[in-house]
């Protein structure tokens, strides 16, 4: 098992006050699997969730966005991304 | 060509990024600049907190310019600047400068530019009511390949 830590951005604030959250993962863990991990931490942990978010949420590392099967690079910290709306 | 992205802790000034432009071999400089507005969706706004994640959002944007300049001939400078944190109302948010030869292509290349960021980069924004209410604006999804091609 490994520690992976995940920061969390925009709507993904309203429900904890953290920066980031860890989740102890397989290390063959795909984005995939650690999105759901995700969402089963926020259903238990956060009052009102809407899985929505999740469902339209992708993880990404420092310089790329990841593939849903793309297996997760240990040691890496990993970010939430919500919808965007620059501009 | 030169491409130069960076981030404002708060607005954005406009001077920022006409000093970026510096070619004189360009004789088009084409400007963008995104400011807060008063209403949202019929909701009075009174300020906007911009979250970003820093090191994916340059590198994504950098992309949008490389592929903008691309568009137009390689032969173009870009000057990007984006808010976080708070932005009030009438503030900017955004800035965006292309120079080029001639205006076509700066023109292009600026469009091109604000409509990709708004699709792509990693920002998002928490409007303020005047009720009191706060909310993040609804945006689009991202996946790993969603920009456009542009061979």
């Amino acid at each position: 098992m490994a520690k992976v830590t995940i920061r969390l951005f925009g709507a993904f604030r309203n429900y904890i006050s953290d920066e980031s959250v860890s989740l102890e993962i397989e290390e063959t863990t795909t984005a995939r699997e650690v999105r759901k991990s995700l969402e089963n931490y926020f259903i238990k942990n956060a009052q009102n969730f809407d899985s929505k978010i999740i469902e339209e949420s992708m993880l990404a590392t420092d310089n790329a966005v990841l593939n849903l099967d793309d297996k997760i690079p240990v040691g890496e910290t990993l970010a939430i991304l919500p919808p965007v709306c620059g501009g | 060509m030169s491409i130069y992205v960076e981030f404002s802790n708060g607005p954005v000034e406009h001077s920022s990024i006409t000093r970026n432009l510096t070619n004189n071999a360009h004789g088009a400089q084409n400007m963008f600049f995104g400011a807060v507005r008063t209403v949202n969706l019929g909701r009075n706004v009174t300020k906007i907190d911009y979250d970003l994640f820093a090191p994916l959002a340059k590198k994504v944007i950098t992309e949008i310019c490389e592929e903008s300049i691309k568009q137009v001939g390689e032969n173009a400078d870009v000057a990007v600047i984006h808010a976080y944190n708070t932005v009030k109302i009438g503030e900017l948010s955004i800035g965006i400068g292309v120079s080029t030869p001639h205006r076509a292509e700066s023109y292009d290349a600026c469009r091109y530019i604000i409509e990709e960021i708004k699709m792509r980069a990693p920002i998002w924004k928490k409007e303020y009511y005047e009720d009191g209410e706060t909310e993040w604006v609804q945006g689009h999804a991202l996946c790993q390949h969603n920009h456009r091609e542009t061979a």
